[in-house]
């Protein structure tokens, strides 16, 4: 039996994998511009999108690792150092790849849940 | 800026990342949190933005991938590998229990000797252990783990799943006709138990029973008796059934009593060396029954099925 504080989990739990292919590709898109963490942050979540910074920082490293993203340091401030990222040649080309691929999915899956409704 | 909690907090993500990394992230993460609490000055609202990003530990896991001892690819072998070493060491030890046993060294405090021994077997066990976990290991660290990506995979290479209730007839009728030849020669033919050899230029049968062995022969007679009922019962049926395994259960207990006496009594044969030999091998035999046997009475205890999905679907298809 599923109590409440389990259902919460679960249904946690199955937000953060729905979101997590989509966050790939919501920063990519985002970064078509450079960034800088926190103003990607921002960025994001005025369009709608929260995300822990705890997540989205390992990501950009993790996309840049792949090398979907480039970085750079630069001093603000003259004291302050900040890592600015925008994405590569690579990386646009799978985002284009990841674009057509959303919106077909998001075709099918529409149409598989009208035919079912609740 | 109350920068006092960033810096601890930034120190503490990096003490849970591997050096390599450990600066840049640090140097990366401070620039974050400073940009997300530059306007704020009360610490309460630095403390929930800290919450936000979450414990040190689980931020750093972020930063890494899942790491592995023994990733998932080498895993079967390292159980395969930890078997065969521990098989190893089990058919060492028995053999060495076999020869003291055999050589009739007095053994004044039984108790004593046998949790030495205990301690001996056990130190070995640990040391194979630990040796393969090592070893497979720097194996998985050295990439020998990592999946090859890519390649054409055939299912019809899987290895076949055998249903172990359903029996093989042939199989049991020539296990059932060989009991009964066994309980034949051990009780009216022992002397044809021997070796061929030539004696004054004449091939001859020299017999190999020790005459002590014969105070065991009713008991296997008892055991290869019931073993014949049992799968009598079990051809009849055409498969194994839960009272089948009961009664197979009580069996193989039984069988290890046996053993037991055959290894702890007196000479097997009347050459002290196949005495060696045979109580080695029975003293494995008992070793492999006995974890058998508490593998089968879990498994009737708990009613766990010998193979679940099998099991699921021959009763979906009575």
């Amino acid at each position: 039996m599923v109590n409440e504080a389990n259902s919460t989990e679960i249904s946690d739990n199955l937000l953060q994998e729905l979101r997590r292919g989509a966050l790939v590709l919501a920063v990519l898109g985002q970064l078509r511009e450079e960034q800088y963490g926190y103003s990607l942050k921002q960025r994001l979540s005025e369009r709608g999108l929260e995300v822990n910074e705890g997540t989205l920082y390992p990501l950009m490293r993790r996309l840049e690792s792949q090398g979907l993203l480039e970085s750079h340091w630069e001093v603000v401030d003259d004291t302050r150092p900040r890592r600015y990222y925008r994405i590569s040649p690579e990386g646009e080309i799978i985002l284009n790849t990841l674009i057509t691929e959303w919106q077909n999915l998001a075709t099918v899956i529409e149409g598989l849940l009208d035919s079912n409704p609740l | 800026m109350n920068t006092d909690l960033i810096d601890r907090y930034v120190h503490e993500v990096g003490q849970h990342l591997p050096r390599r990394m450990r600066a840049d992230v640090q140097m990366e993460l401070r620039s974050s949190l400073q940009d997300a609490v530059q306007d704020l000055e009360d610490e309460e609202s630095i403390i929930a933005i800290l919450q936000a990003y979450g414990p040190p530990e689980e931020v750093a896991a972020r930063y890494q991938p899942e790491r592995y001892l023994i990733g998932p690819n080498l895993y079967p072998s390292f159980i395969v590998s930890v078997i065969i070493a521990l098989g190893f060491v089990t058919t060492i030890f028995a053999l060495g229990i076999a020869i003291l046993w055999s050589s009739e060294i007095v053994l004044e405090n039984f108790g004593r000797w046998f949790v030495d021994i205990g301690l001996q077997y056990g130190k070995y066990v640990l040391l194979n252990v630990g040796l393969m976990t090592a070893i497979f290991a720097a194996l998985e660290r050295m990439g020998v783990g990592k999946s090859p990506g890519k390649q054409t995979w055939d299912p019809r290479t899987l290895p076949t799943v055998t249903d172990p209730d359903r029996i093989n007839r042939n199989e049991m009728v020539f296990g059932l006709v060989f009991t009964v030849v066994a309980i034949l020669v051990f009780n009216f033919f022992p002397q044809w138990i021997g070796f061929i050899g030539r004696d004054d230029g004449i091939w001859q049968l020299f017999p190999i029973l020790a005459p002590e062995f014969r105070v065991h022969v009713p008991w296997l007679t008892a055991l290869w008796g019931l073993e014949i009922v049992i799968k009598l019962a079990v051809l009849r049926h055409g498969r194994w059934q839960r009272s089948t395994r009961w009664a197979e259960l009580g069996l193989s207990a039984a069988g290890l009593y046996v053993i037991y006496r055959m290894i702890a009594g007196g000479p097997i044969t009347i050459i002290p060396f196949f005495t060696i030999v045979a109580k080695g091998i029975l003293g494995l035999v008992l070793l492999i029954a006995l974890v058998e046997t508490f593998g089968m009475a879990y498994r009737l205890i708990t009613e766990r099925p010998f193979t679940p999905w099998l099991t699921m679907k021959s009763r979906a298809s009575r």
